[in-house]
């Protein structure tokens, strides 16, 4: 059996094992729905406000920017695979293609985008 | 049936059924789910078509990492804002109202006969069976990658240069009172 | 090859989920011992002798605890995050070898379910696949503190990634292969452990699967002085425990990963014999550097954490790649 198709056995037994799990503990028992109990975990004096603020687009940043270099470094594996045979000029390839990104990365630093306020 | 037949059934059933409630979800939150059943769907077909490097490529892009950026989108907003925002913005609502008349059905068709002509012309040079996959995906695309596709490669990264720049500027407009 | 039929494989798969959910179970206990022995303690040891049969406790109260949800949370997601955490989890885990195949007369054992040649691939495309678990369930909850811990562990975990991708990327280099039996084999050619080249590597490596896996000093997801219990604050029960599981099963994996890239894998040390169980005790020790931490280090601010992965880390990750692969590339280790 090609070891994908292995593969994808074994995520059938862990897809009914899970499924197991999450459907059927959760009918074991009775469930009784009050009001304190399904308020929202507070401290203190409780609020009616909903989940509250908004947050910064901080971390919509931190998300863009790891698209971004996730690409990046998808290119670095194949790359690594094959650089012993690429030799010198394969260094010189990803070279190029890294330093770009080397100064967007630098640019992203120096306007604050790695900053956390 | 054989074994990859069902597979492949398995998976484009997934990938159609999932992409169908990505348009048709009432919630913003489910429709990123099923957009992400979706990727994963498609990670599942390049598995079947023993290009292990693209479904990997596929499943950290798409499912992990573009995922991510729809989640923190999701979660940064705030619930009454989608819940206000969906239901009436349902294209199939309007659709279903028939205010739209027959442009909708006639767009459709022409969009389908344009691609099938695309795929006519663009398919004549094909190869009309399979060839045989080769053993290392990986070591394959390193080598188009890194040979006659060089430059293209290259030119990536001025694009990648250029989408670090537009991040920054995009969330600076906020941050600007800081 | 005798040991490819489906029946086989299924059998192996099964033993394989089994094997990772006792391992699960029994760290726990040992965690609980050795972290008290650390705060001068004994740990469990009312359930059993020395505490062995607490897991069985703790399994039997998950299972009977009420299964609670809040009032404004999304059923679906908030039903679906946990399985997912735990699936993901289990997945990693189909194709990392523990060992060299077993050979018993015409018997083939290999000790993995599967062993593609781009392994190492797979199994960091379904690690990236962990930040759905906890941002899904953060969300579901629809509390402030749930919502918050999920998107603290989200951007955490998406940050620290990249680092960690870095330093796989330069043991790949050194390699020259996907493949994680390929990686071991490499190791054993050049008869040295790929951390003795690549030693900066292999500490980025360690620190990001702390971070990954949302341990302490890193588990501002969960910083119970400011978020209650983080992302899970409002699970209960067993769906609770799919979380608790999926981040040990994770550090399972790390630990896996990480002894194959850096420290030979199944290779003894010394010029022994390589054998599975190298790779356990490897894994062992990994681990308890895992507990080690946590009784160690207070929890960082989370401004620092992400300062450092994003200006310490990622840089220094990718300097260790540029000498890695000038390295390879000149004629090192051909």
């Amino acid at each position: 059996m090609p070891p994908y198709q292995a593969a994808a056995v074994y995520l059938g037994v862990v897809a009914v094992v899970v499924l197991a799990i999450t459907g059927g503990i959760g009918r074991l028992r009775s469930r009784q729905r009050t009001g304190a109990k399904q308020a929202p975990y507070e401290c203190g004096v409780s609020t009616d406000a909903g989940v509250g603020p908004r947050f910064p687009v901080r971390f919509y940043l931190v998300a863009m920017l790891f698209v971004i270099l996730d690409v990046e470094a998808i290119a670095f594996y194949p790359w690594g695979v094959r650089l012993r045979a690429l030799g010198g000029v394969g260094l010189e390839d990803m070279a190029i293609f890294a330093v770009v990104l080397a100064i967007g990365y630098a640019y992203v630093w120096k306007k604050g985008g790695l900053d956390w306020r | 049936m054989d074994w990859p037949m069902a597979a492949f059934v398995f998976l484009g059933a997934m990938v159609l059924y999932s992409a169908w409630r990505v348009a048709t979800a009432p919630l913003i939150t489910h429709a990123a789910l099923f957009l992400a059943a979706s990727f994963a769907g498609v990670a599942g077909l390049f598995f079947l078509l023993e290009a292990d490097f693209l479904a990997a490529v596929q499943l950290l892009l798409y499912a992990g990492a573009v995922m991510t950026v729809v989640i923190f989108a999701i979660m940064l907003a705030e619930m009454r804002e989608l819940e206000d925002a969906a239901p009436h913005a349902g294209w199939l609502a309007q659709l279903r109202s028939g205010r739209l008349g027959w442009a909708p059905l006639a767009g459709s068709v022409a969009l389908f006969a344009v691609l099938v002509a695309a795929y006519e012309r663009g398919a004549a040079g094909w190869p009309k069976t399979a060839l045989p996959a080769p053993a290392d995906s990986t070591r394959f695309v390193a080598g188009a990658l890194f040979g006659p596709y060089a430059l293209p490669f290259e030119v990536a990264s001025v694009l990648l240069l250029a989408a670090l720049v537009g991040a920054v500027i995009l969330t600076r407009v906020e941050g600007k009172g800081r | 090859m005798s040991g490819m039929s489906l029946g086989y494989v299924l059998v192996r798969s099964v033993i394989l989920v089994l094997l990772l959910m006792g391992a699960f179970a029994y760290f726990m206990v040992l965690e609980r011992k050795v972290l008290g022995y650390f705060q001068l303690r004994w740990g469990p040891v009312r359930v059993g002798p020395w505490g062995l049969l607490q897991p069985i406790a703790d399994a039997l109260k998950m299972v009977a605890k009420e299964d609670t949800q809040p009032l404004g949370a999304d059923g679906l997601i908030f039903v679906a995050a946990p399985a997912l955490a735990l699936f993901v989890a289990l997945a990693a885990f189909a194709v990392i070898p523990l060992g060299p195949t077993l050979h018993f007369g015409h018997l083939a054992l290999p000790l993995s379910v599967a062993n593609p040649p781009s392994g190492l691939l797979f199994v960091l495309a379904i690690l990236s696949l962990g930040v759905y678990g906890v941002s899904m369930g953060g969300w579901a909850s629809q509390s402030k503190y749930a919502l918050l811990g999920g998107l603290r562990a989200a951007a955490q975990m998406v940050s620290y990634e990249l680092a960690l991708g870095l330093s796989v990327i330069s043991a790949v280099v050194l390699a020259g292969t996907l493949s994680l039996t390929g990686m071991v084999r490499a190791q054993a050619v050049h008869g040295l452990w790929a951390m003795v080249p690549n030693i900066l590597g292999f500490v980025i490596f360690v620190i990001c699967s702390v971070a990954e896996t949302n341990r302490a000093p890193f588990d501002l997801a969960e910083a119970e002085g400011e978020l209650v219990a983080g992302f899970h604050t409002e699970y209960s029960g067993f769906r609770f425990a799919n979380f608790v599981m999926a981040e040990y099963i994770n550090m399972f994996t790390l630990s896996a990963l990480g002894s194959i890239l850096f420290l030979g894998g199944w290779l003894g040390p010394f010029g022994l014999p390589s054998s599975a169980w190298w790779l356990v005790l490897k894994m062992a020790l990994y681990l308890f550097f895992f507990i080690w931490l946590r009784a160690t280090f207070p929890r960082i601010r989370y401004d620092r954490l992400m300062s450092f992965g994003w200006k310490v880390l990622v840089p220094l990750g990718f300097l260790n790649l540029v000498w890695i692969s000038a390295f390879v590339a000149l004629g090192g280790w051909h």
